[in-house]
Order: structure tokens, then sequence, then C-alpha cells
């Protein structure tokens, strides 16, 4: 089923839209969940708040992607649930996302914490300056927490150019929010 | 601010990147020529970038770079010199900026005024750049030569405006200060 059926069904407050969103997307979802938590149980139970909370938003939400709209409360929901302490212990690939994203913190002072619809602007911001093939590697990476084979596979270039476009993402994004104010 | 902040920061951005990460294909080789004009457009003017890879290893009598495991480059041509510096990527790339003093038949002479981790080179070294004119990869430097040629572009224009082509080192002689590159 289309996104605009589903969507339909979501406004008329028919159940099946759940049903409908599991079946075009669930596995997506999952696996987003999984990627990050690295825990099956924790995933899916990410994955059905995530329905919860379509449910609980559409209406008044009228989301262009609902993929994108699901994507980004499950990313959320999985993010919280997330025990950074054991993620550690357990070395999630998540954590070494964390690591890479600090290199690209110029400064690490509370003062320049940037926080929320700020944090937001500067990422749109600096996602806005970059090539196309750029972003899509770059969130494939950080925000879906693919692995560098993943992402290789995915868009059919190899993992060298992968490793090579996130080196030099990261660097801009550095420049990027010392541009900001940032400070070094 | 740290790594996790952004991380979790990411999950505000907008939804359009989200989507376009998910369903979108890297281009084909129009793209790349596009890409490839841009770099030859003399975006930027000051110097060459060189990517170096990380680890270099010393290798003496070495006849071809297929002896050389190197995931990221595919050569079909040996260099003449067969005494050189070679390396190969396993992680992070280091970088170098080369100011250009003067353009070869095969490429550029420098000065190395930036440089960013370890390598083999130093700020203020003298370097001869050589760059392929062939290779199996579709660099951005095989992309801009296709450029060249496909818009009746001549290498003297190119010359003239003096600017940077991002490029990807993988051997150096420290005898003759040469390095061969090719496009990442």
């Amino acid at each position: 089923m289309k996104d605009a059926a589903i969507l339909e069904l979501y406004w008329a407050r028919d159940e099946e839209a759940i049903g409908q969103t599991r079946a075009a997307y669930g596995t997506r979802l999952f696996g987003l969940a999984d990627r990050i938590l690295r825990n099956r149980e924790d995933a899916e139970e990410s994955v059905s708040d995530t329905y919860l909370a379509a449910w609980n938003t559409i209406p008044p939400q009228r989301p262009n992607s609902l993929f994108a709209y699901l994507a980004v409360i499950c990313r959320r929901f999985a993010l919280g649930r997330l025990d950074w302490r054991d993620a550690r212990k357990r070395q999630v690939e998540i954590v070494t996302l964390t690591q890479e994203m600090q290199q690209c913190i110029p400064d690490r002072r509370q003062e320049d914490r940037l926080e929320g619809e700020e944090l937001a602007r500067v990422l749109n911001c600096f996602l806005g300056e970059l090539p196309r093939e750029s972003r899509m590697i770059f969130l494939r990476r950080y925000w879906y927490a693919d692995s560098i084979g993943e992402i290789a596979l995915r868009y059919g270039i190899s993992e060298s150019k992968v490793k090579t476009r996130l080196h030099r993402t990261r660097r801009k994004l550095r420049d990027h929010l010392e541009k900001e104010g940032i400070r070094v | 601010m740290n790594g996790e902040d952004l991380i979790i920061g990411l999950g505000c951005i907008d939804e359009a990147y989200v989507e376009e990460a998910e369903t979108g294909v890297l281009s084909g080789p129009a793209y790349g020529r596009w890409i490839a004009l841009a770099a030859c457009a003399g975006l930027i003017v000051l110097g060459a970038s060189v990517l170096l890879r990380e680890q270099p290893v010393r290798h003496s009598g070495v006849q071809s770079l297929q002896d050389v495991e190197s995931p990221a480059i595919t050569v079909t041509e040996s260099p003449a010199e067969t005494d050189c510096i070679l390396s190969y990527s396993k992680g992070e790339l280091y970088w170098a900026e080369i100011q250009v003093s003067g353009w070869t038949d095969t490429g550029f002479t420098g000065t190395v005024t930036r440089i960013d981790g370890t390598a083999d080179l130093a700020v203020g070294d003298t370097v001869t750049v050589v760059l392929e004119e062939s290779g199996a990869q579709d660099t951005d430097q095989e992309m801009c030569q296709n450029a060249l040629a496909d818009d009746s572009l001549s290498r003297n224009e190119m010359k003239d405006v003096e600017q940077i082509v991002e490029i990807t080192f993988y051997a150096y002689d420290p005898e003759t200060g040469t390095l061969y590159a090719r496009g990442e």
C-alpha cells in the first residue's frame, strides 16, 4: 500500500494503518533500531513505540514521507533506549560513531554546547551545503548507523571511497561548527 | 557538546535528507563529469590537496604497485621508478596541501604548505606530483581528464587557473621528491 493510502487510514482512525505500516516499513525500522541497539528485544520495542507514536500524531501530522517520519521517531526511541555505558562495554557500533563524530567538535567546553533547534539549524545548514553524494554517505553512517561495508554495497562504491568521503565530510563538519562560533 | 550530542542532534535534521539517504542512488558518469568539471573550474586556486594514506610502508625494488595491498586503488600500469615509499589505506587518511609552483607535462611541482597527521612529507618539502593519465577506477582526476576532453578544454587552460585538484597519493619517491597520485 502506498504512503497516501496508509495515511488515509491513520486519518480515518482505522487501526489497519498500523498493520499496513508494519508491512511497508517494519523491516527497515527494525533494522535501524537494531543497528543502534544491537539488542533484538529493545529494537522490537522501539519499533512498537514508533507505531504508537505515529498513531498518536497522525493526525494532525501528514508527513510528506511516511518512512522518514517513522524513521526519525524510531531512531529517537532507539537512542533513548540505549544504555550508553552498556553499549561501550559491548562495543556496539553506535559507540564508534560517537567517537568519530567527536573528532568533528573543535571545542568541548560546556558553554559552547548547542542544543535542540540551534543544533538542528547548524546541522541542516551544513547538510545543505554538502554535495548530495557526500550527504547521503554521511547520513547512512551517522544517521542510519550503517557499517562502511553496507554503505559501499548500497551505493555500489568501494569501501575506501566511503571512508574517504566520510573523512572529508567530518573535516568539513568540524570547520562548519567552528565557523558557527565554536572556538578552538 | 560531544559526539553523542551530535549523533542525537542529527535526529532533528530535515526529513527530506533522511528520505534522500534511504531512497537515493548515486548518479553515474554524468554526475561524475559534473563533479569533475567543478573540480576543474578553479573553485579553489591556491594549491593541491593531496590525500596521504595512513601507515606508509617502505618497499624496495617493487616492480608493480599491484604487489601492494591497496584496496582503494586498482593499478593498471607500474611507475618507472622502483624504489618508492608506498602507502595503503587501513583507516583514516592523512592529507597535505601543496602550493603549486608550476605545471609539468605529467602534473605539477610544488611545496608542501600544510600537513595533517604523520606522513613522509613535511611542511616546506618540494615535491613533484605526477598525475596518472589512466586508471581503472573512476577517480575525480580521471573524470576531470574525461571532462576536459569532452568539453574541449585543454590542459593548458587547466594550468592557467592553477586550480586545486584533490588527489590521492599512492607512492612517493624520496630520491626525486616525486609523488604519484590520482584523483579520489
